[in-house]
Formats: structure tokens, C-alpha cells, sequence
């Protein structure tokens, strides 16, 4: 038979060749300029006039920061950066150090209390490892207003296979993310997928995966009917689903959203852990950043659910000398077993504090790369709000005060970066509404019960 | 500081069995399953398999994750839905096989490039006993007609009967009645029970592991399973099958986590042993063993005692013990004095609950706790130093580093329910080799089970053997994969029958598989209205 459901596989463009952009291989800067048939033609004229529209990108990293390493001592734009924060010094013109709010849920369960508590504004419901969470996570409140118009609602990455996802739908369903990069990039740039202005033959092809989802639909509706309140919801939320894969396939056959920085990327690198078994955490997150940016940039979608690394599970991080004991230990292990002081002279906790500074460098490279992606007049990162956080403040308590948050971008022009803002224990919810109305989204509040919120962060906003 | 209820209760929220109150029968509902991954490939295989003959047959390389919900994979099924991102694997997946199908299959209708392109007589007489394998019920007459419909309108569109005949097939893969099981029932006389689909589903799914085959379909269909002794019949015969392994496999799998083991990450540094063989092979040795016990209608409590294992060079090295002559794995017999006994000695249980590189008591006796006496550890509170001291002169081995987890009462309410378990196997490494000194001080692995004292980990092996406790959550776990649940407490009773049957017949695996399905409560749902 014919594979019909395949086009013919294109020759590379040059452009495709030019892709010279990395994190992994030297980042390369490239401002490009807006084309007047921009404007107009694919409708991405936004409400502010803006020509881009905003993205956010939620970035967490497990088992928290070391607070006597975090917190500058001064605030406003001349703070000095701290030991943890100066892996960041690349980015800090972009940056908001956040400090002061404290996440109001109550601590019952240990990381995912307060990851819950930062993104959701609510707690997890736990039954026994069973958990979800009372309310959506800021990324899929998002997702809900401003995705509809995107091939993908919403991007979930991890760059390690037991990562998880701190994207929540608002049934309190966690959304599975995509862990290899192979297979993101298939998703988001293979069959199907065509820069502005390709040329391309019609496939018949999708409008029959679509009347085929179609069919898959309506038995859905047919089976909800006899089922109890609770598989009804699952059900419906398939079907949802099935509706997005349809919306999704439409979405191929229209002509794609004309941004000129929009490129096809090269197939990613394949990055091995060392002879250790450990993860290359930096080179992986690199490879995902350049798939995150082009999807961004090509308006595949606006919303990214991004996990550096996982809570409590024992990454061990690719970093020399921080056995201990002659003992090789995991992250989560050390946040809560490392003496505070070995006599060593090298500060309390020096090798979680390490591992800290190893995730924040990461993080650096990560904005970065938006930073020097160029974008109309301006970078990637000015249309983009970058919300970087983790699962507890000091881990070895798994405390919730004092959270440790980190923005990067404008959004548009929207949010003032490159200062230390510290609220004296301010609602954490309260940044969350922050960056929704940036993002053009004007919730009226945030969180529910201690977490509720109503008013966002002043000086945060430009 | 508040310790967080540790009242020593078993089964959580399930009422003790020796409650009165709970002398009454009380059904509850059951829920919506999905496939898992293992048993959406068994299914695509058994129904695609028999149509490509010879054929090589490519299965879908990712698709949904499964998901644990209170401690087993089996009630994670029931619970959320599928992603967006699940439904695009599912649909990937769906044409990847409608492609390889349509290939060599049907028989009839016109070949590649013959007029006309539509033949409905031919796509229904294919569809309906493919549709009737996937949806494990006959289809009815209006989805058939939908998946006809589809393969003619593809088939137009594409000016390819067969390329055609794939959307018919792709939308019976991506259908919510292949993808997920319906426990709706349907009323009898007051009460309500499973359809007979619906029964020969979960029976073939809980004994196999796997979908129901033509023939128990056709069994459903003349209505043997509604006649006692004809279903018993079918229990057993079923019971007597060799796909009854898979069932096995997957009830063990499922109750001792070893899905896990596909993600097991030792220190290479120290673990030379490591690799990423270790893990699948950890998994194989402890299903090899229960399937052997199986095979031999052994005795359930042999598991915590036995020396008889299945290795291959792999665990041969960890274990210390000569290899195998050939590739692959053997049988192989611990030396008596041994303290390798039963499970517990497997590395499947000693690395998973571990640390990269070094043993956790607390891991290991929530491991023990949990999953093998179905008992219930809540998360430690917040703002508490949970560090253990390092090992320091006078305080070496684990044991004496994590005394304060039983000296203060606010970590004692809860530790002295894994620590005296976990300790009892500290002459095992995070690895699971063996070992007598722990930084040089001699490892002490005495401990007891709930009382019920040992002074070596064989000898825990034998006291878990020994306690009813154990029993009754085999008994519990058994349930609740067969049911996609855990038991309510208007179920007390079923338990406590499944306990005696499986006493009755000499604590034989195959016995308590046999008496969860043949009990009652097996099909039977609450009447309509009961909540």
C-alpha cells in the first residue's frame, strides 16, 4: 500500500543548514527583521501592538537552594550577586531576583507541598503517593487563556527520564512530559511540520485523521452517558484532548504563523551520561532549550512546562569532589545529610551548595539562549516571561517561607527586570497573578484559601 | 512538634477485619481502566498477530505512562485520563499498526490499484471480528458502521481500498471502548453485576494479564460464565494455561514495584557491578522465582524463605555465587546457611529501596511495611531535620546513626514502624551484596516485625513467613489489581474469606487467584443508586 499518511520527506533548507544556534555548540546571536508581511497576514497583531505575542516558561529544579547562599543582602538594581546567584551573572540585566514571599499551603507534604503551593496557589491532595493538585498550575491557567490559538496548547519537557511534570490541569491531573529530545523534536518540527511560506502539497491524509478523531469523539460522548460522575470527567477530558489533537492537525493544513526567526533546527545531539552513569543534566538541558526557543519562535506554542530536574528522587549531579565519605550521593540525600560544616573550610553544605550553583549556571545558559535569539527589534526573551523556582526553600526542613523565585524577560515591556525585589513574608501567589497579567491574562485573583490573592506585585511591573 | 498519625493500623482506612460492624457486605463501584502499556501491546499483538501470520510485527515504541496510585499500577489505571500528548501517541501508534495490518490483510477486496476503490462488504466482514477482539465485546451495529464508513471515505480520498481500510482499522485503535475497560454492569434481579463482556475481561486480565481470547468470548457469548460450574471449569483450565504466568507476573509486579527497575541508578563509581542491565535482569530473577513457585503450586510464604533463585552472570557477580553455564538465566540454590533467603535477598528489593550508593533502612521497611504487610507510613512533617548523622566513632553502622529515629517520640511514632524492619536487612548493600561490616563496625540485623523478633535476615524472611499479617495483605493485594481498587470497608468480609480460602488451600498462589475470582464479589456492583 501507499504510506500515504506521509508526506515525502523535503530536502533541508538552507536555513535549516545555517542552524548554527546552540547552547550545546556556542550560541550564536541573530536579530533578524521584521518583514512587513508579518503583520498582517498571519493576524499577530496583539492588543498591545506588539507584533509577538508573550510567552511564559516555567523552569523547575528539585530540592531547593541553600537561603544563607541565596538571598542578596541589598535590594534594588545594585545588589551584590551571592554565591548561588552569581552562576547567573550572564543574565542578571534580565533578571528579578525574588525573595520575602512565603508559599501559604500547608506543609503536609514534603517538596510537593510547596511546588503546589508556588505554581497553583493551592495544596496537593495526597492519598497515598497518589497526588494532584486543588488547583491548575500557573502554566495551564495560561495555556486555558492564550493556547488556543497555538498547534500545542502546551509544551511539558523534562530533561531526565524520571523527571515528572509540574504542569497540573485544573481536574488535578499532571500532564506526562516529553523526556527525550529525539522525540520532541519529531513532535514539533518532523511530518507535518513546514516553515512560513514552504511550498507544500495538500495532504489529504490529515482531513482523514481528523474525521477519524471525529468518529473517536463522538463514541466518547456515547460512553460518557453511561458512566459515574467521576470516569465521566475522565472521559470528557480525553475527548478534550481528541478535540485538541483534531484542532492541532487542522492547524497543519492552514498556512503557519509568518515569523521570519521561525527555523527548522537541526536534529538534536545525542548527549551520553559519563562513565559514572551520570547524566550530562547541562548539555541535555542545552539541547532542549534550542527545540524550546524554535518552538516559541515558530509559534508552535506559547506556554512551556520545563523540569530541570526532579524532587526527592537522587539525581546525582556530573560535578568532581562532592562525594562524601568516600560516598557518591544524590541530591535529595545531601540536602538532608550533608553536615552542615565537615571542618573542611569550604562553608556549610559546600557540596549542596555546589549543586546548586550547578543548576543555576544551567539556568543561566537557558535564558541566555533566549536572550541572544533575536526577534523583531529585540531577543526572544523580551516577548517571554522565564518563572524559575523549585519544590521547597531550605530543603533540609522542606520549608516554605522565604521561596526562592527567579523571573527573566519583559513580557513585552511589561515587567521591570535586572533588581532584587524582597517583600517582608508577602503572599508567593501574589507573583504568580503578577506574571498572568503581564501575560495579558487579567485574573482577578490567584491561590485559594491562605494562598488567595488579589493584587499583584507593583514593583515588579514596569 | 505533632507526629502525624503512626496508630500502628493496618490497611489504611479499611476496617480491621474483627470490626462488627463490618460483618455486612457492602459492594462498591468500579471504575473506568485503562490500559496499561504492557497490556495495550499484549492486545495489539493478540489481535494483529493472528491476521500478519509470519509477518514481522512493529509495536509503538512510547505510549501514555502508566501511573501508581496507592501502591499499585492496577489503581492507577483508574484514575486520569489521557494527555494530549497520550492521545497523539495513541493515534501515532494507531496508524503504525493499521499500516503493517493493511499490508497483508484482508483477503478479500480489491487489490492496490483496482476499481472501485470501496468494497463495504468487505470492510464490515473484516472490521466486525477485529473490532471484536479490540473491544473485547462485539461491536455495535452503529460503530461498525462508523468504521466502515471511514475506511470508504479513506479509500476514495486515497483511491486505495487497503490504504482505506486502515482509517477503519486506526479508529477501532484509537476508540475509548480498545483503550479503556468499562465495569459499568447491568442489573440482575435486585442487585447489579458485571456484563458477561465485562466479566470475561477482568477474568482474563487479572489470570492472563491479557485480553480475552476468541474462545473466551465465545464462552461469554453462550452464557457458560453465568453457570457455576461451568465458570469454575473455566478457572481452572484458564488457571492451568500457560498464559496464566503473564497474570502471575504481573500481580508480583505490580505488588513489588519492580516496574521500577527499568529506571534503577546505582553509583558506577562505587557499584562496579553496575549497569543497565542490572535493574531488568533484578526484575527477572524475582519473576522467575514466582513463576516457578506457580508452576509448582507452591506455597505463597515460601517467597520470604526459599534459597532457590534464577540468576543470570549479572546478579551472579553481585551475588558472589558462580555463574551461569550459558547465557541467560538459572536456577540457582543459595547455600543453606545462607542468609539469602526468599525476596528479600533479591536485589530487586534491596537496590530499588536504596540510595544510589549507600542502604536505607527507611526505605527498605517502608518497602516491607507497605507492600508486603499493606501497612500505611504518612510523610514525615515539615520543618524537620530529617539528616542522619555520618558515621562517626561510636556511631558506624546505620543502625547506630538513625537511633534517634526511635528515641524521640515524634520520629519513633512513625520510624518504629520501617526502621526495625528496614536494619534487618543492612547485611545487604545499596546494591544488595552481601556484607558483615558497615564502615568497619560489624553490622547488627536484628529487629522485629511488629513483636515477632529475628536476629538475621533469614530469619526475618521466616518470621514474615510466619505472620497473618503478610497473608492478609497477599490476600488485599490480590483484590485490589483484580479490581482496580482497594477494598471499602463494607468488604471486610470478602477479605477474610479470601484469607480462609487461601489458608484452606495450603496458602497456594494459585488458590487465592482462584478464590479472588471465584468469590462473588468478583462481579458483583452495587444496585443502581447505591453510591
Amino acid at each position: 500500500m501507499t504510506r500515504s499518511r506521509f508526506l515525502k520527506r523535503r530536502p533541508l533548507s538552507r536555513r535549516t543548514m545555517l542552524r548554527g544556534l546552540g547552547l550545546g555548540g556556542g550560541a550564536v546571536a541573530i536579530g533578524l527583521p521584521v518583514l512587513d508581511a508579518m503583520t498582517n497576514e498571519s493576524g499577530t497583531a496583539f492588543a498591545d501592538g506588539s507584533i509577538f505575542p508573550q510567552r511564559y516558561v516555567q523552569f523547575v529544579w528539585g530540592n531547593g537552594v541553600l537561603p544563607w547562599f541565596w538571598t542578596p543582602a541589598e535590594e534594588g538594581a545594585d545588589y551584590a550577586m551571592t554565591e548561588q546567584l552569581a552562576p547567573l551573572a550572564n543574565v542578571r540585566e534580565h533578571m528579578s531576583v525574588v525573595t520575602g514571599f512565603d508559599v501559604r499551603v500547608p506543609g503536609r507534604s514534603p517538596h510537593e507541598s510547596a511546588v503546589a503551593g508556588m505554581l497553583s496557589g493551592s495544596q496537593p491532595i495526597v492519598e497515598g503517593e497518589n497526588v494532584g493538585w486543588a488547583a491548575p498550575s500557573l502554566d495551564q491557567v495560561l495555556a486555558a487563556e492564550l493556547g488556543g490559538s497555538t498547534r500545542f496548547r502546551s509544551l511539558q519537557t523534562s530533561i531526565v527520564s524520571n523527571g515528572g511534570s509540574r504542569s497540573v490541569l485544573a481536574t488535578g491531573e499532571t500532564l506526562p512530559s516529553e523526556t527525550s529530545a529525539a522525540a520532541l523534536f519529531e513532535r514539533l518540527f518532523g511530518e507535518g511540520f513546514r516553515l512560513p511560506g514552504e511550498t507544500f502539497e495538500p495532504d489529504p491524509t490529515l482531513r482523514l485523521r481528523r474525521s477519524v478523531l471525529d468518529t473517536v469523539a463522538i463514541e466518547q460522548q456515547r460512553l460518557r452517558q453511561r458512566l459515574g460522575a467521576e470516569d465521566r470527567l475522565r472521559v470528557e477530558q480525553h475527548l478534550t484532548n481528541v478535540r485538541e489533537l483534531e484542532r492541532r492537525i487542522a492547524r497543519l493544513e492552514e498556512d503557519p504563523p509568518n515569523f521570519e526567526a521561525c527555523m527548522r533546527p537541526a536534529m538534536p545531539r545525542e548527549v551520553l551520561p559519563d562513565s559514572r552513569g551520570r547524566d550530562d543534566l547541562d548539555g541535555l538541558n542545552g539541547v532542549f532549550a534550542d527545540l524550546l526557543i524554535m518552538a516559541l519562535a515558530c509559534d508552535q506554542t506559547r506556554i512551556v512546562g520545563h523540569v530541570f530536574s526532579p524532587a526527592v528522587r537522587e539525581t546525582v549531579y556530573p560535578i568532581e569532589g562532592i562525594d562524601l565519605q568516600g560516598v557518591v550521593r544524590g541530591h535529595h540525600d545531601l540536602t538532608h545529610n550533608e553536615p552542615l560544616d565537615d571542618g573542611s573550610g569550604r562553608g556549610e553544605m559546600w557540596r549542596t551548595n555546589e549543586i546548586v550553583k550547578y543548576i543555576m549556571a544551567s539556568l543561566g545558559r537557558f535564558v541566555q539562549g533566549f536572550a541572544e535569539f533575536g526577534e523583531g527589534e529585540g531577543s526572544l526573551l523580551d516577548n517571554t516571561v522565564i518563572l524559575g523556582t523549585t519544590d521547597a526553600s531550605n530543603p533540609r526542613l522542606h520549608s516554605l517561607d522565604d521561596f526562592p523565585i527567579l523571573l527573566f524577560g519583559r513580557a513585552g515591556g511589561r515587567l521591570n527586570t535586572g533588581f532584587h525585589y524582597r517583600s517582608s513574608g508577602d503572599n508567593a501567589a501574589r507573583v504568580n497573578l503578577t506574571i498572568a497579567r503581564a501575560m495579558g491574562v487579567p485574573l482577578p485573583s490567584f491561590g485559594t484559601e491562605d494562598a488567595f490573592a488579589t493584587d499583584s506585585v507593583g514593583a515588579l511591573e514596569a | 512538634m505533632v507526629a502525624l498519625g503512626c496508630d500502628g493500623t493496618i490497611g489504611e482506612s479499611t476496617a480491621p477485619i474483627d470490626t462488627p460492624a463490618a460483618a455486612e457486605y457492602v459492594p462498591e463501584a468500579a471504575r473506568l481502566r485503562r490500559l496499561t502499556q504492557e497490556q495495550y501491546l499484549i492486545s495489539v499483538e493478540d489481535a494483529l498477530r493472528p491476521l500478519i501470520g509470519d509477518a514481522e510485527l512493529r509495536l509503538p515504541s512510547s505510549l501514555e505512562p502508566d501511573r501508581r496510585a496507592e501502591g499499585l499500577v492496577a489503581i492507577g489505571a483508574t484514575e486520569g485520563s489521557v494527555s494530549p500528548r497520550g492521545v497523539e501517541q495513541y493515534e501515532d501508534a494507531s496508524y503504525l499498526l493499521a499500516e503493517q495490518l493493511v499490508a497483508v490483510w484482508p483477503d478479500c477486496g480489491p487489490a492496490s490499484g483496482e476499481e472501485p476503490v470501496v468494497d463495504n462488504t468487505c470492510a464490515s466482514e473484516s472490521l466486525r471480528p477485529l473490532g471484536r477482539t479490540l473491544f473485547r465485546r462485539p461491536l455495535t451495529g452503529q460503530e461498525l458502521r462508523a468504521a466502515v464508513r471511514l475506511s470508504a471515505q479513506a479509500a476514495e480520498t486515497l483511491g486505495d481500498f487497503r490504504a482505506g481500510l486502515a482509517y477503519g482499522v486506526a479508529s477501532l485503535l484509537q476508540s475509548p471502548s480498545f483503550l479503556f475497560r468499562t465495569e459499568s454492569g447491568e442489573a440482575v434481579g435486585e442487585g447489579r453485576s458485571l456484563t458477561r463482556w465485562e466479566l470475561v475481561t477482568r477474568l482474563s486480565f487479572f489470570l492472563w494479564n491479557r485480553p480475552p481470547t476468541t474462545e473466551l468470548l465465545d464462552a461469554a457469548s453462550r452464557g457458560d460464565l453465568n453457570n457455576e460450574a461451568q465458570y469454575a471449569a473455566l478457572v481452572d483450565s484458564m488457571l492451568g494455561d500457560e498464559r496464566a504466568i503473564g497474570g502471575v507476573r504481573a500481580v508480583f509486579s505490580d505488588m513489588l514495584e519492580l516496574d521500577k527497575l527499568d529506571d534503577l541508578r546505582k553509583d558506577r563509581g562505587t557499584f562496579v557491578h553496575m549497569s543497565p542491565e542490572v535493574g531488568p535482569a533484578a526484575r527477572e530473577e524475582t519473576l522467575r522465582l514466582v513463576t516457578w513457585l506457580y508452576e509448582n503450586d507452591s506455597d505463597y510464604r515460601t517467597i520470604f524463605t526459599t534459597r532457590t533463585t534464577f540468576i543470570d552472570r549479572t546478579l551472579a557477580s553481585i551475588y558472589g555465587v558462580a555463574a551461569p553455564a550459558r547465557e541467560g538465566f538459572a536456577m540457582h540454590e543459595h547455600a543453606p546457611d545462607s542468609q539469602r533467603a526468599g525476596i528479600l535477598g533479591h536485589v530487586s528489593s534491596l537496590a530499588l529501596h536504596s540510595h544510589v550508593a549507600a542502604s536505607s533502612a527507611t526505605l527498605r521497611g517502608i518497602f516491607v511495611r507497605r507492600n508486603l504487610l499493606c501497612g500505611e507510613i504518612p510523610p514525615p512533617p515539615p520543618d524537620v531535620d530529617t539528616s542522619i548523622p555520618e558515621p562517626q566513632p561510636g556511631a558506624l553502622t546505620l543502625r547506630d546513626r538513625v537511633r534517634r529515629h526511635l528515641e524521640e517520640p515524634s520520629c519513633a511514632s512513625c520510624h518504629r514502624q520501617m526502621d526495625p524492619l528496614g536494619l534487618g536487612l543492612e547485611n545487604f548493600d545499596a546494591l544488595g551484596r552481601f556484607r558483615t561490616l558497615d564502615n568497619g563496625a560489624r553490622i547488627d540485623a536484628s529487629g522485629n516485625v511488629d513483636g515477632e523478633v529475628f536476629r538475621t535476615p533469614a530469619e526475618f524472611g521466616d518470621v514474615l513467613a510466619e505472620s497473618e499479617t503478610t497473608l492478609e495483605c497477599a490476600a488485599r493485594t490480590f483484590f485490589r489489581v483484580a479490581h482496580g481498587r482497594h477494598e471499602g470497608a463494607g468488604e471486610a468480609l470478602v477479605i477474610e474469606q479470601l484469607v480462609d480460602a487461601f489458608r484452606q488451600g495450603d496458602y497456594s498462589i494459585r488458590g487465592l487467584m482462584r478464590a479472588v475470582v471465584v468469590h462473588p464479589s468478583f462481579r458483583t456492583l452495587p444496585a443502581e443508586g447505591q453510591p
